[in-house]
């Protein structure tokens, strides 16, 4: 593509006529296309977007469902040979778990002689689709006994299905959290912007309040005093509305300062010079220069969100089982035991890992998409 | 005298003088040191009770005289007690004049080093470290059956058990020297307990039947405690309390009102607002021996004297350290004073998982209390590398009960839950076996929960503990629909008689059960369409909504059911079933009794027989034929109605101690009610260099 | 300049008398109060019952039945005027000693993440932004992001687990026992080293990441001007040319983060420091609250506040003496 800087000349090729007259959009999409790390991070996010939606049909089992027979047990990793010979379908071996009788501690004995292929679309426990939609497929599955990707927690339970569960979980979560916390910003940031004066002042002074008490005890002070009544659930969408509280002084103050220093630049009052109203000139000038703004935030803030809900759900805060995320999950491998006796519990911390990554290049690539300036001696 | 007959005179005065010389040193010979009796080789010398002597006892039996000799770090030891005279008087004037003496379990102990162990924080988790130095009057010997003296020499009962004489040892001295006697033992009562600005409400646990007892110095070493009811148990109580039932008068008399008309003076010379205050600066306000003292208050440098067998000498909010008494009234069967560790060093670790770090790396000495069985295949897999020893012990009053709320306030799941068919049903859901598996290990048996631990008791019956443990959730579904709770709309939840689903809200505290069994628990009710809602709270938050009767029912390790505490203490036998930190169920039932009728609801006839059985019970002495039958029909009583649903019990928990500790003797039991390693006898243990 | 630093000085006292309402009003948030858990020490265990009356008469006892309003009066009174937060009911004595004993390690601790943080974010950054794109800079970005999305506490038990295991450190607090109390030597000091590695590195690692991005942004911004293609035509050599002006000016909005850092910081303590069991002021205030020792909570939240504020005060005044344009528009 053309660099920025008026080209020479008449007879501008059909790109460079394309570059012209492409709306902002269309400009943003271009420059993220090619930013290969984000395109990375936004296909590792949908990816962990679908996993989440269809959790029900990608685990093959309940999020909840225990084998008896395979305790605190390593991962099962699908094979196509062995010395018996190759084999298109994969398959793993037949195991379980027997406990040592010195430590106590669940060996798996694994049976090399049996094999159990693995068959997908198979018929498995029922679940309901989205809730509603009743269903019994899974994506995979063995005919015979169980099979475990990921290994299974103290309670015989499928870390791999939990995971998927958990996913979808964290992200809604995470989603909600956000959209909540920018709509608030975005709602009380025009308040104070639309009414001036001394709402203004207040709610500026209150922000810096609040923005000044470390979050964490924060959370702490106000999780106590909720009723006792109240759900698992019921808490954690309190505690998310409280995030968004907490979270929307940053951006409000940022946007506020973003549009009173735009106020003051060339464009605007060229657009002044030419006749262009004040409403024009927001709408069409700085109102783009400051959604794609949102847009990065949003982006960037869910890792923060995710992260939150990890830590909180350590502390107690948070989400409690039986909800599953993966705070829930990182919870439970927290001990000592988990790293020497069954690392295999720790991989929900992968997912989290490369989600917040994800995001964070994503919001990145986002960023730099959408900042003119940035194309220069690249 | 003929040649001869001198020279036979002198022969026979020569032999004299030789014999006497043959003989005499035999004579000294027979003043010889005592034996190194020990339990594993106690020589065929055994005293009237197990592995202890009197000091009179043992040179009778033995044949010897006891010589005392010291830990040769004392004299510098105690210079680090604050309050104690620079010079340390020699050993034999420091022991009472019949001092304890103590059989090792292996071998004659050698003195040094330092017994290090951890606790939560300041007054939590500390108690299995409080029982390594505790002394009460009694002690129960280890095989948690047999009471034997401690401070006490000796005790005995009047005929109808209202009287108890307790005989103390002459020349016994607190940790400062100064004499302890008899009136220590009355101060304690009388001015402590009984006073009510130290205590604004006497403890229950020391009225008897709603009144105090009496405490009569016949003598400096003998007591008598005159009670207004028979109380049998009090002698129980005294071997596994916590609370020592002896305080130094000879410290408090300067800060107390009735000895000091000028306390108050002084409490406010000190900064204090009343002499209350100044007493409990040492005190505490409480038996507890964990409370802050002045050391990390900051308000002395000198703590309270004690007769335990380490003195407190540093506290700061991360941990303790104490140092051997150079006053203690034990000493080994070779003359040793005990203890032979110098010192101990208690540290504050909160997280789980740092003390497990802490544990597989062999920095701990000795540990009993919170270490769980999950942990264990972890602690098991690296003795070798941390140079320690796990052991499984069965604990008691572990067994985790469920007991749905029998005075619920709303009146249609009261009637639900007065059903007894409902009980059975949700005790037939639960499949023990895989509760024994997942959340124990295998290290435990199903079992019912009564209100007497089976182990340290003889009359529960076999019928009793396994009445209802069987896995069979048809017959669980039989009594429901039996009830007529039936699943009408095909949602996989049965219906209450007004049509709402039924719901059970289970909430919990990490405290007082495994979570995970609550998770298995949910899953077993549910496949039999009873739906329960779990929740996670903070312990206070349950204490405080379960004794408000606000909860559907109540979960937490079924304790203080060991026989010598139901002997002197009916709290588990009679509604609440179980008191302010533990509660059971039957709230409404206990207003009613305790208000005469006026408030609550009335309870079942069982539940009234149960008040009488259960003070003819405390009346009579533990182990006796009347106990075992009272007994026997209060267990009956409690097990037909299940209140408490039982899960599994005898679970076997970790106890841990590194390998350079020795005359450590593997535990029998593991358990709060007999308080530790108390009758395991800590004060024996040595360090091995 | 005088008129801006007393503007801003005036700015923090008010921020702190709203604050200590802020604070006050999350102390009474949560229902209950400590004479139930006073309740709880004094009887556990002892099968006394306890009933209404006694909480009550101990409530009184505490002062905790007087209306809210007087307690805050002689909550702040006492702070302002004595320097004294009240009295701690955990450990029965005044909410000062407590936290006295621990207040060194939380500052031994904050000071030695940030100087972590900023000795490693500043070079790190200013050379990934002269390596911009490069598989060195790529590289850096991916290592530090990993700081932000690793959840603290899980990286401080395999961090804790590593050092005992393969290092054989001792756990728990700032020395280790031999050291304690043994008068400052090399020795000492390695141990001190030894033990704040694993918080600090935890604690650093996601400030770096964030710092590190600035640094970088900002420095290339300031590449990319003029000035610099000027100052190398010129024939400065290229050290200089960094260092003079760009180098400075990527630091300021370090500076003017200061204070975000320090609550970041002070967020993430309590949970890395009960992981560690490291007795410090955020593992107690975790602790106080769930003790409900209403005190002790306050006075730390209070005083992490006031260093916060303080220090968002210091980088202001800095950052205005650095650069003018500050103090002109007023903040």
């Amino acid at each position: 593509m053309a660099a920025a800087g008026l080209p020479e000349g008449p007879g501008r090729s059909a790109e460079e006529l394309r570059y012209y007259t492409a709306s902002q959009w269309e400009l943003v999409w271009w420059r993220l296309c090619r930013h290969r790390a984000a395109m990375a991070g936004a296909f590792v996010l949908a990816l962990f977007a679908l996993l989440g939606i269809f959790a029900d049909f990608v685990a093959p089992y309940g999020g909840t469902s225990r084998d008896r027979d395979y305790i605190y047990g390593p991962p099962q990793i699908p094979r196509f040979w062995d010395d018996k010979g190759f084999s298109f379908r994969p398959f793993v071996y037949a195991l379980k778990t027997e406990r040592d009788p010195v430590t106590l501690r669940k060996i798996a004995k694994i049976d090399t002689d049996t094999r159990r292929y693995i068959s997908f679309f198979v018929a498995g426990e029922p679940y309901r689709l989205f809730g509603l939609v009743p269903a019994n497929t899974h994506l995979f599955g063995v005919e015979e006994g169980r099979i475990h990707l990921f290994g299974t927690d103290d309670l015989g339970r499928d870390v791999f299905s939990r995971l998927m569960f958990a996913t979808g979980v964290s992200l809604s979560i995470g989603v909600l959290g956000v959209l909540l916390a920018e709509g608030l910003a975005l709602v009380i940031g025009g308040i104070a912007g639309y009414f001036g004066g001394w709402i203004d002042y207040a709610i500026q002074r209150l922000t810096e309040v609040v923005r000044v008490i470390p979050v964490i005890p924060l959370y702490m002070g106000l999780a106590a005093a909720f009723p006792r009544e109240w759900s698992n659930i019921q808490v954690y969408f309190a505690m998310t509305i409280i995030l968004g509280l907490v979270g929307w002084p940053t951006l409000a103050r940022r946007l506020r300062s973003h549009l009173l220093a735009q106020r003051n630049e060339d464009y605007v009052l060229a657009a002044r010079l030419a006749g262009a109203s004040s409403a024009w000139i927001i709408r069409k000038h700085m109102l783009p220069s400051f959604t794609s703004y949102i847009i990065v935030d949003v982006v960037i803030s869910f890792p923060y969100v995710i992260l939150s809900e990890t830590a909180l759900s350590f502390i107690g805060l948070g989400l409690r089982p039986p909800t599953i995320s993966w705070g829930i999950l990182l919870q439970e491998a927290q001990n000592v035991r988990a790293i020497e006796q069954a690392p295999w519990l720790f991989l929900p911390a992968l997912f989290v890992i490369v989600a917040v990554l994800a995001f964070t290049v994503l919001g990145d690539g986002l960023r730099d998409a959408a900042d003119p300036y940035a194309v220069r001696k690249s | 005298m003929t040649e001869t007959s001198r020279y036979l005179r002198v022969l026979a005065g020569a032999g004299a003088v030789a014999l006497t010389f043959q003989v005499a040193p035999i004579a000294v010979a027979t003043a010889a040191e005592c034996p190194a009796v020990t339990v594993a080789d106690d020589q065929g010398i055994k005293g009237a009770f197990p592995q202890q002597f009197e000091k009179a006892e043992l040179e009778k039996a033995a044949g010897c005289e006891l010589r005392f000799k010291e830990n040769p770090a004392i004299a510098e030891l105690n210079r680090r007690i604050a309050g104690n005279p620079e010079t340390l008087p020699p050993v034999a004037e420091r022991l009472p004049e019949e001092p304890l003496v103590v059989a090792p379990y292996e071998a004659i102990g050698n003195y040094g080093g330092t017994l290090v162990g951890l606790s939560k924080a300041t007054e939590a988790g500390t108690s299995d470290l409080l029982s390594i130095r505790h002394v009460n009057l009694f002690r129960y010997s280890d095989d948690l059956k047999t009471v034997v003296p401690n401070v006490a020499k000796s005790w005995s009962w009047n005929d109808d058990y209202t009287e108890l004489t307790v005989k103390l040892r002459k020349g016994h001295k607190w940790s400062d020297g100064q004499p302890f006697t008899a009136e220590d033992i009355k101060f304690w009562y009388e001015d402590l307990i009984l006073n009510p600005e130290i205590y604004p409400e006497t403890p229950s646990r020391w009225l008897f039947a709603g009144k105090p007892m009496q405490v009569e110095v016949v003598d400096p070493q003998t007591v008598k405690m005159i009670f207004p009811v028979p109380t049998p148990g009090i002698v129980n109580r005294f071997a596994v309390d916590f609370g020592q039932p002896f305080q130094p008068k000879h410290f408090y008399k300067q800060f107390h009102i009735k000895y000091n008309p000028k306390a108050n003076e002084l409490a406010k010379e000190r900064g204090f607002k009343n002499w209350a205050e100044l007493v409990n600066n040492y005190y505490g306000g409480s038996d507890w021996k964990d409370v802050p003292s002045p050391l990390l208050k900051g308000t002395d440098t000198r703590v309270a004297p004690t007769l335990e067998s380490h003195i407190l000498v540093e506290e700061t909010a991360t941990g303790r350290r104490l140092v051997a008494n150079p006053y203690f009234h034990m000493v080994d069967t070779a003359g040793n004073q005990l203890p032979y560790i110098n010192e101990i060093e208690e540290q504050y670790v909160a997280d789980k998982e740092v003390q497990n770090l802490k544990l597989t790396n062999g920095e701990v000495t000795y540990k009993m209390q919170a270490i769980f069985i999950e942990d264990y295949p972890l602690l098991k897999e690296n003795e070798s590398k941390g140079g320690y020893t796990v052991d499984l012990a069965p604990g008691l009053g572990e067994n985790v009960f469920y007991a749905f709320n029998t005075t619920h306030k709303d009146p249609v799941l009261r009637k639900i839950f007065n059903d007894v068919r409902f009980h059975e049903a949700m005790s037939l859901a639960i499949n023990r076996d895989e509760i024994k598996e997942l959340v124990y290990l295998g290290q435990a048996e199903p079992m019912q929960a009564t209100p007497a631990e089976p182990l340290t008791v003889t009359f529960v019956t076999d019928d009793q503990l396994n009445y209802m443990i069987d896995y069979d959730p048809d017959r669980a579904n039989a009594l429901l629909d039996e009830m007529g709770l039936r699943d009408s709309d095909g949602d996989g939840v049965r219906e209450r008689p007004d049509g709402k689903p039924l719901v059970i809200r289970v909430v919990y505290s990490n405290q007082g059960a495994p979570v995970k069994l609550h998770e298995l628990i949910r899953d077993y009710w549910s496949a039999v369409g009873v739906r329960a809602d779990l929740k996670e709270v903070t312990s206070d938050e349950y204490r405080a909504s379960a004794n408000n009767n606000d909860l559907d029912l109540t979960v937490w390790k079924n304790d203080g059911t060991s026989g010598p505490t139901i002997s002197q203490d009916t709290s588990r036998l009679v509604p609440p079933f179980g008191d302010y930190f533990n509660p059971g169920t039957g709230f409404e039932w206990a207003a009613w009794k305790r208000s005469g009728g006026k408030e609550g609801i009335e309870p079942p006839e069982d539940v009234k027989k149960l008040y009488d059985l259960a003070t003819r019970f405390i009346q009579v002495p533990l182990g006796s034929e009347e106990s075992n039958k009272i007994g026997r029909e209060i267990v009956g009583i409690h097990v037909k109605n299940l209140w408490k649903i039982g899960t599994v019990g005898n679970i076997r928990g970790p106890v841990y101690h590194r390998n350079d500790l020795k005359n450590f003797k593997p535990f029998t039991a593991k358990s709060f009610d007999y308080y530790w390693a108390y009758s395991f006898r800590p004060v024996q243990w040595y360090l091995s260099k | 300049m005088l008129r801006f630093v007393v503007q801003r000085a005036v700015g923090m006292v008010v921020t702190m008398f709203f604050v200590s309402i802020m604070v006050f009003a999350i102390m009474e948030l949560p229902p209950g109060d400590y004479a139930d858990r006073y309740a709880f020490r004094k009887f556990s265990g002892t099968g006394v019952s306890v009933t209404e009356s006694d909480i009550a008469s101990i409530r009184r006892q505490f002062g905790l039945d007087r209306p809210a309003w007087q307690r805050y009066l002689s909550w702040i009174g006492g702070i302002v005027t004595r320097f004294d937060f009240g009295p701690s009911f955990a450990f029965e004595t005044s909410a000062n000693r407590v936290i006295g004993q621990r207040a060194g390690l939380t500052v031994v601790l904050l000071v030695g993440t940030l100087l972590l943080t900023y000795l490693l974010s500043i070079p790190i950054g200013i050379y990934a932004a002269l390596r911009r794109q490069s598989l060195a800079d790529y590289g850096l970005t991916v290592v530090s992001y990993l700081g932000l999305a690793i959840p603290n506490f899980m990286l401080a038990l395999i961090l804790l687990y590593v050092s005992v295991r393969y290092f054989g450190s001792t756990i728990g607090g700032l020395f280790s026992p031999e050291f304690e109390k043994a008068p400052w030597s090399w020795a000492k000091f390695v141990d001190l080293l030894r033990h704040l590695f694993v918080p600090a590195v935890v604690l650093a690692w996601s400030a770096t990441a964030l710092q590190l991005q600035t640094v970088r942004a900002t420095m290339s911004d300031e590449l990319n001007k003029l000035y610099v293609d000027a100052a190398r035509a010129r024939g400065l050599p290229e050290w200089k040319v960094i260092v003079k002006y760009p180098a400075r000016l990527a630091i300021n909005p370090v500076v003017s983060t200061i204070g975000f850092d320090v609550n970041r910081i002070f967020s993430e303590l309590p949970i890395v420091a009960l992981v560690l069991s490291l007795p410090e002021l955020g593992e107690l205030l975790i602790k106080s609250f769930l003790d409900l020792d209403m005190y002790v909570a306050g006075a730390i939240l209070l005083m992490l506040t006031a260093i916060i504020v303080f220090m968002n005060f210091v980088s202001d005044v800095v950052l205005a003496f650095l650069d003018p344009r500050i103090k002109l528009e007023g903040g």
